[in-house]
């Protein structure tokens, strides 16, 4: 379990995170989302212990991440969004990293690069940064370590390998298992979610399960604004809106419209 | 799991290095060998007979292995790319000691080598005397280095070491322009160290240096030549072990708590 208090951090001068508590359950696929800079990149970086808190504290299964220890290091892997990769094959490159993670699975490694269709052979610099997403997305779910963090996973994916990922993911998810899913591209992964945090720079503006929310909220796509909606949005199909749940029934959530939503009421 | 050292998980991570970092330096090595095929060719060129490149390769043995901690490990302190060497899980020590065995040993036997090699075959291909190197170097490596200063060979090893260390260190510290920022560093320790030298020198009256002047020659006069050596050496050894320590252990804390 991660449990986040109070944590603060700020950059020279800048403030990005300011007093934020949290605490990230095993078992669940949490949605990291919040608009450019608000730290969502700086907050994986905290968890991972490349970045040291300021203020606060964050104990991961009861060990601080700042202390870089391998007992620590073996359970955690960080998929960056900007991965570049060695100059070395991803064979090799696997063949290195994977000794340090006791749960890693070999058989699954291969396959999920044949499914994402990339030859382990080749060098991750020959790779356009799609290829190389992939490849590491594929590494990083087969060291099958409880905690996951995967910053904008999608950027950069074709529209097949975006589903392949959701497969991947969800197939990847077993009840020890945190993964924790910083992205823009929402769509991309509605319905992998779990529990969604909504980042601001100086707070959480949300913290629910994808139950809670559906329980609170109704989504709905109408020809007219309906009565007693707490947001509208023009959309595609008429109008897109989110208002109390009266009735019980769960309806599918609309990510960019609940973050669009809550922004507007922070 | 012991998180400060084990044993196995220490030899992972050495094999991991060797594998992932050494093939970039060996591209390196090739340059080298490069250079001192070019050396030779502009010697014979100009009618030179090159009989002696001890010289040549002693220059070229030195930039090799001073500088490959740069290369090797160049990235492990960068914001973006260093995540992937802070991540590996193996303690501040292990990566240390592996780091210190990489610069230390592998990288000088390997630039060694290189050169021996490259040498031999150039000989072997010209007209040109066996020269001083290869005839002597195969009974005594470190003869090319030491006999100029008349030092054992362990002090010329601490003093490598020690340079070597002092590369790890800086490598570690500075983020970009690592060698240029070295050097510039090391310049301007040089001139400001020199400045307070000469300071103390001008503040200092001049019966001071007269009576230093003597107990100097005193000292010489109380032990002989060999004795003076060896208390040289003595002293040498110690400020080796100090440089190789202290840059060592800044090297230690500065991997451990580098930011990305």
């Amino acid at each position: 379990m991660i449990e986040v208090k109070n944590l603060s951090f700020a950059y020279s001068t800048e403030k990005v995170l300011d007093n934020i508590s949290t605490v990230f359950g095993p078992g669940r696929i949490y949605g990291l989302l919040g608009a450019n800079g608000v730290g969502k990149s700086t907050m994986f970086k905290l968890l991972c212990g490349l970045l040291t808190t300021k203020q606060g504290t964050i104990e991961i299964d009861g060990c601080s991440p700042a202390g870089r220890k391998p007992s620590f290091l073996s359970k955690i892997f960080y998929v960056p969004e900007d991965f570049e990769g060695p100059d070395m094959s991803i064979r090799n490159y696997a063949g290195g990293v994977s000794q340090f993670y006791p749960n890693y699975d070999n058989a699954l490694f291969g396959r999920l690069l044949s499914e994402f269709e990339i030859d382990a052979n080749r060098k991750f610099t020959s790779l356009s940064l799609g290829q190389r997403k992939r490849a590491i997305l594929a590494l990083a779910l087969s060291l099958k370590t409880d905690y996951l963090f995967l910053d904008e996973p999608t950027n950069g994916l074709d529209i097949p390998s975006k589903a392949e990922f959701r497969k991947m993911v969800a197939a990847a998810m077993d009840e020890q298992r945190t993964i924790i899913i910083s992205t823009h591209q929402v769509r991309d992964v509605e319905n992998l979610l779990d529990h969604i945090m909504i980042l601001d720079k100086r707070a959480v503006l949300l913290d629910r399960s994808v139950s809670e929310i559906q329980s609170e909220y109704t989504f709905d796509i109408t020809s007219n604004v309906p009565e007693g909606a707490l947001y509208v949005e023009p959309g595609l199909g008429g109008c897109c809106s989110i208002s109390r749940n009266t009735t019980g029934e769960e309806s599918r959530i609309n990510i960019e419209l609940l973050f669009n939503y809550i922004n507007s009421i922070k | 799991m012991n998180d400060i050292f084990d044993f196995g998980r220490f030899g992972k991570l050495f094999v991991y290095e060797c594998r992932n970092y050494l093939p970039r330096y060996i591209k390196g090595l090739v340059v080298f060998a490069g250079f001192l095929v070019a050396a030779w060719m502009l010697s014979m060129s100009i009618g030179g007979v090159m009989s002696d490149r001890s010289g040549y390769i002693g220059v070229l043995y030195n930039f090799a292995i001073f500088l490959s901690p740069y290369f090797i490990y160049k990235h492990i302190n960068d914001r973006k790319r260093g995540y992937s060497y802070a991540m590996i899980p193996a303690s501040t020590l292990e990566k240390l000691l592996s780091m210190a065995i990489v610069s230390f040993i592998v990288v000088p036997v390997a630039v060694y080598a290189a050169l021996t090699l490259t040498d031999v075959v150039l000989y072997a291909l010209s007209s040109i005397g066996l020269g001083r190197f290869t005839g002597i170097i195969l009974y005594n490596p470190f003869e090319v280095f030491i006999e100029d200063f008349g030092a054992p060979v362990g002090n010329v090893l601490l003093a490598t070491f020690a340079t070597i260390s002092t590369a790890v260190m800086f490598n570690s510290i500075f983020r970009k322009s690592k060698i240029i920022k070295t050097v510039l560093f090391n310049m301007t320790a040089g001139f400001l160290l020199s400045l307070l030298a000469i300071t103390l020198v001008q503040l200092t009256s001049q019966e001071f240096w007269e009576n230093m002047a003597l107990r100097v020659e005193q000292f010489f006069r109380a032990y002989t030549y060999e004795e003076v050596i060896a208390l040289y050496n003595t002293l040498a050894t110690l400020g080796h072990l100090l440089v190789i320590c202290v840059t060592l252990a800044i090297t230690y804390f500065r991997i451990k708590k580098v930011n990305y």
